[in-house]
């Protein structure tokens, strides 16, 4: 059985790098952005992106707009190449479940 | 079947529609206005060159002079409401598709900063109004063209490259059909184009918010 990327199968992380990956490698988006789009509270967000980014699927760097600090995040290659391994394994489980092999599990 | 799975709320059905549900309402929020934009213009080309021809063939108690200041503010408003919008869609993104954006916008202001000092060269050199008029739109027109062409590229959005070809056949119409009916054709196939733009863009946004629900 294919194992499924523990970094990416929970709800929330998925719902995060799928977005940063439909947003694109070097593209980033800003913190309160990104979280608007999600529809998630901050500290939840936050949260998620640390598990992310320690995983280095995601990087987030600190800037200052203006006068106040702001901060983006961006998908790495690495999360990039992980989203895509992901989808692949969930491709091959549906593709197992919807033609069951007879066999030992 | 959920047996082997260690979380039975989460199979890989659910997570396969959730990535694809997450990748189309994010790619619907970062370009969030395109039907707005293409009905904007459609509704300024329909009074702008509504006013033009109303008041050259007397069926809107206009002189030509105010009929010319209508169309110019029309265009000017909503040129402003887009970059609005552009600009607005913009905020909290930075990157290499923030940068292309960006250049793309400025590419319709500069563009038309251009044209604009041309017109007044080519007012000034042409006496005929209706052989003037028919430059001036024509040459703005191509612009129009070439950039939902060219936008059409950048976003790999064929709708918009369909948009592109159609107002330079536009273009190309009135400039057989000449200086008489120049305004006719924008103020029909024009006005057509940008609003069977909008209809589609539309129909895009419902059939992703039906797959969504």
């Amino acid at each position: 059985m294919t194992a499924l990327d523990p970094v990416i199968h929970a709800e929330a992380r998925l719902r995060v790098i799928a977005t940063l990956n439909s947003i694109g490698e070097n593209n980033q988006i800003s913190f309160p952005k990104l979280r608007k789009m999600l529809d998630m509270t901050a500290g939840n967000l936050s949260t998620h992106l640390r598990k992310l980014e320690e995983a280095g699927y995601v990087q987030q760097t600190k800037l200052i707009e203006g006068r106040s600090p702001a901060t983006y995040v961006e998908i790495t290659t690495r999360g990039r190449l992980a989203f895509l391994d992901y989808r692949e394994s969930l491709k091959a489980l549906l593709a197992d479940s919807a033609h069951p092999v007879k066999g030992p599990q | 079947m959920n047996q082997n799975n260690p979380s039975a709320e989460f199979d890989p059905r659910t997570a396969m529609a959730l990535a694809d549900e997450t990748a189309a309402k994010a790619r619907q929020s970062l370009y969030p206005h395109t039907p707005a934009l293409y009905f904007i213009w459609g509704t300024a080309w329909l009074i702008g060159y509504g006013a033009l021809h109303g008041a050259r063939y007397d069926w809107l108690p206009l002189t030509e002079t105010a009929a010319l200041l209508v169309h110019l503010s029309v265009l000017v408003a909503a040129a402003v409401f887009s970059a609005v919008l552009g600009i607005r869609s913009s905020i909290g993104l930075r990157g290499s598709t923030a940068l292309q954006g960006a250049i793309y916008g400025w590419s319709w202001a500069l563009g038309f900063v251009v044209v604009g000092l041309l017109s007044g060269i080519i007012a000034t050199a042409i006496q005929q109004p209706d052989l003037r008029g028919l430059i001036i739109n024509s040459m703005a027109i191509l612009l129009v063209g070439v950039m939902y062409m060219l936008g059409g590229a950048l976003w790999h959005d064929m709708a918009m490259v369909a948009m592109g070809i159609w107002f330079l056949v536009v273009d190309v119409v009135a400039m057989i059909l000449g200086p008489d009916y120049y305004l006719l054709v924008f103020l029909t196939l024009g006005v057509l184009g940008f609003y069977a733009g909008t209809i589609i863009e539309l129909g895009r946004v419902r059939r992703m918010r039906k797959q969504l629900a």
